[in-house]
């Protein structure tokens, strides 16, 4: 990949049109202003006594008006961008020229939101003047490492407002999207403050620290305005990596994800977003840290069992967002049928391939969530508090295992089932369908107390193995999941083979001699 | 320089494209000809790498397009017939832009931008900002854009439409300049007037299908075994007609306005003969000339009459 960003021509030209007739400059001294204006205010009518030292609030304000504002930019900028050169087509021009996929978004992520950058390079002088007026806990490396949290956020955001459907009359128009974020920046503006309030009691465990600050910088900010920056840290099997590190590295490697996401459909709009290796290695990723969170959680009160389960049900729900990455839609199967089978062998191509039917990563993403389970999980747990302890919980974890794994292969297959049938509307098809059989038996299971209702539900299942009140007749669920497992699944490969004739005929009559040459 | 095999492109049941063979070799100017819905966009679309096909081969200059495209890039340009341009660049900032995504080195961009202005006699505008082009001005600049990189085949989709009579007459003398420069072009057109006149090669398309293709002489030839012979008499008709209609090598005659059509199945040597003997038999005869089918003509012969 190219990073000489200084001639990368999205960015040369971005830039040259931005600046011309000294917009740009123009804002950013006014948001300068502003925020100086803020600054004075906040000096002259908020009472020390009640809101702290003037330092420490104004740099919070600073800061956090300014990952709000970056963010928003970064992220609006980049849609809209992307938006409007698909719709223009114009973006048809630059992916027919010698510039690669990458390089192109990296222009977009870098050159439109311009003003983001500025802004945030505008706020430098400010956040100084604070520090060396003296903020508990403020180091010239806590300032730095927030300005590197306020880059991952906005660069985030950024990559998120990459993703873009390439087809014509797909998506919002660049309009809508533009009022779509600034209803987010209002709202934003309403409701940080109260989520900042309760800051205090979602930083209060390290599952939930770990939960909110691998996303967004909150425990950072909180930190700083308790005077301990680096008071939160993230729970890595006993170790502690501090938040103000932690949160841009994963928030870097979200904006991978989606970066690489957007790449491959620009290189192919018929590409799934991810490959199925990267998916195997991003469910690795996320087993390894979920694994690592909970095992530090044990001393205050996470039995193995919870762990257990907490540790299947982020492994569901991660391998549910994967699949929808990597199972191809019917066009996507129908190029694989036409061009992609029969290139390498079977096996290989259904583990690894381009566009083929995701069977072998349900089955994969199975097999990696039970090794992950017993290295990660039960092989620690025994070492800390011994394997009698693991082995007598054995038949509470085989439960919790068995549906993890009946449900992430009938939800996966039938997600493949529905975008085969629909292509990529199926989607939404699959959610509705999943929201009928799941939610509504859990809610009249539970108001009119019928345990054969709940016993079918999933969701119920796991609150009441949350709640300590496991369910009877766990069987009547996965008799049902794995029925609709075994229909879905047969339903895909009998379309497939069908498929697979019809081309075969087609080709024969095209006077192809070998399909896969 | 463009090899097809085997192509075919479905969009749900619909097939836009069957089964499609072709070959264009360099130096050519290839018309694609077709009505709407018949394929041609999705063809060029398909070699400018931005349209994957359902299956089929696709080579340019001896790169694979499907499985190499960034290798492609760097030869083709392409113009399609709906365009837009960044409104708040500057033409040359215009020109600039794609002469760096295009990896044009820092000290040939100016001469070539400079070159390619004065293509598309644009240079007096060379500062203007795009929004205050015109219509004409800015199809020119979108070729220019096209042009800024000396790709060696050209793919143009109706680059011609919404041109006014002028910008025609223009753009048809830069095809041709473009032509003897050795440029591969690819040219897709309903106005098939103008196509004959800087086409080497045709495609008539129709329903996805590649109905005719090859020079236009050769399928002139091929659509034409006999000449069209068109005689106008002064005095003499009825004999005439007479003649005519005892020769063995005449076909369907008809008398049209005072003049004479028949298919002439002799082949033009043996013409001097017949002129001589219609002057000999006292027919005075005002012209004597053979007609040849236009490119409309031929393409409502191979498409069965239906038009563009």
């Amino acid at each position: 990949m190219h990073l000489d960003f200084w001639n990368n021509p999205i960015i040369v030209s971005a830039f040259r049109v931005k600046y011309r007739g000294g917009g740009v400059f123009n804002i950013t001294v006014i948001y300068l202003l502003v925020l100086i204006a803020g600054g004075a205010l906040l000096a002259r009518y908020a009472d020390p006594v009640a809101w702290g030292p003037w330092p420490r609030n104004y740099l919070l304000a600073v800061l956090g008006v300014q990952f709000i504002t970056s963010a928003l930019i970064a992220g609006n900028a980049t849609t809209t961008s992307i938006r409007t050169e698909v719709v223009n087509r114009t973006l048809d021009f630059q992916r027919i020229a010698a510039l690669s996929p990458r390089q192109i978004l990296l222009g977009k992520l870098l050159g439109e939101p311009a003003l983001a950058y500025l802004l945030a390079i505008a706020t430098i002088p400010l956040t100084v003047y604070c520090w060396t007026l003296g903020v508990a806990g403020v180091s010239l490396d806590v300032l730095i490492l927030m300005y590197v949290n306020l880059a991952s956020t906005t660069f985030l955001l950024g990559t998120v407002g990459l993703l873009q459907r390439l087809e014509l009359g797909s998506g919002r128009n660049a309009g809508s999207i533009g009022a779509a974020y600034g209803s987010a920046l209002i709202l934003a503006l309403f409701f940080l403050p109260p989520a900042f309030g309760a800051a205090r009691s979602l930083l209060a465990l390290p599952w939930s620290t770990a939960a909110v600050g691998l996303f967004i910088p909150l425990p950072a900010f909180y930190g700083i305005f308790i005077g301990k920056p680096w008071a939160y840290n993230l729970s890595f099997f006993g170790l502690q990596i501090p938040m103000l590190i932690v949160t841009p590295v994963a928030q870097f490697g979200l904006a991978f994800l989606f970066f690489h996401t957007m790449v491959r459909r620009l290189i192919n709009p018929l590409n799934t977003s991810l490959q199925k290796g990267l998916g195997y290695g991003t469910l690795l990723a996320v087993d390894i840290v979920t694994a690592g969170v909970f095992l530090e959680a044990t001393p205050l009160g996470l039995a193995i069992t919870l762990r257990v389960l907490a540790f299947c049900l982020v492994h569901l729900l991660a391998s549910l967002v994967l699949i929808n990455s990597v199972t191809p839609w019917r066009e996507s199967l129908e190029s694989w049928v036409w061009r992609f089978r029969g290139r390498t062998a079977w096996l290989w191509d259904a583990w690894l391939g381009e566009r083929s039917e995701n069977f072998l990563v349900l089955v994969t993403f199975c097999v990696l969530g039970i090794t992950s389970l017993g290295l990660l999980v039960l092989v620690p747990a025994g070492f800390q508090e011994g394997f009698r302890e693991v082995r007598r919980s054995a038949g509470s974890i085989t439960s919790v295992v068995l549906a993890m794994v009946t449900l992430l292969l009938a939800l996966g297959s039938l997600h493949q089932w529905f975008l085969f049938l629909a292509g990529r509307p199926g989607k939404v098809v699959l959610l509705t369908f999943a929201a009928i059989i799941i939610l509504p038996l859990h809610l009249f299971g539970e108001y009119y107390e019928q345990e054969w209702l709940l016993a079918l539900s999933p969701s119920a299942h796991f609150a009441h193995w949350f709640g300590g009140r496991p369910l009877p007749h766990l069987e009547y669920m996965l008799a049902v999941y794995a029925g609709l497992f075994l229909w879905s699944w047969l339903s895909v490969r009998r379309r497939i083979g069908r498929l697979i004739r019809v081309v075969d005929e087609k080709l024969q009559k095209m006077g192809v001699p070998d399909p896969a040459a | 320089m463009i090899e097809v095999r085997h192509l075919r492109k479905e969009y749900d049941k619909t097939v836009a494209l069957e089964n499609l063979r072709l070959e264009i070799p360099e130096g050519e100017v290839y018309g694609l000809i077709g009505p709407n819905g018949a394929g041609k966009t999705t063809l060029i679309r398909i070699l400018a790498t931005l349209l994957e096909p359902t299956y089929g081969h696709v080579r340019i200059a001896g790169i694979d397009v499907l499985r190499d495209p960034l290798r492609v890039h760097p030869l083709l340009g392409y113009m399609s017939d709906f365009f837009s341009l960044y409104e708040n660049m500057l033409v040359w900032e215009y020109l600039d832009h794609f002469a760096r995504c295009y990896g044009v080195p820092r000290g040939q961009r100016e001469r070539l931008i400079e070159e390619v202005l004065q293509l598309v006699s644009l240079q007096v505008r060379r500062d203007a900002e795009i929004r205050s082009l015109s219509r004409g001005m800015r199809q020119r600049l979108c070729f220019a854009k096209t042009l800024v990189h000396q790709p060696k085949v050209l793919l143009l989709d109706e680059p011609a439409s919404g041109l006014d009579p002028a910008g025609r007459l223009e753009f048809r003398e830069l095809l041709k300049q473009l032509h003897a420069m050795g440029r591969t072009i690819l040219i897709s057109s309903h106005i098939l007037t103008e196509m004959a006149d800087f086409c080497t090669s045709i495609g008539i398309m129709e329903e996805g299908r590649l109905l005719a293709t090859g020079r236009v002489t050769d399928i002139l030839q091929q659509l034409q075994p006999a000449l069209r012979l068109e005689i106008e008499v002064a005095v003499g008709q009825p004999r005439l007609m007479e003649i005519l209609s005892t020769h063995d090598s005449v076909k369907r005659i008809e008398a049209v306005n005072g003049r004479v059509l028949c298919r002439w199945g002799a082949g033009r040597d043996a013409l001097p003969d017949l002129h001589r003997r219609l002057v000999q038999e006292g027919i005075g005869v005002i012209s004597f000339a053979l007609r040849t089918d236009n490119l409309e003509d031929i393409y409502m012969k191979v498409s069965g009459h239906r038009t563009s």
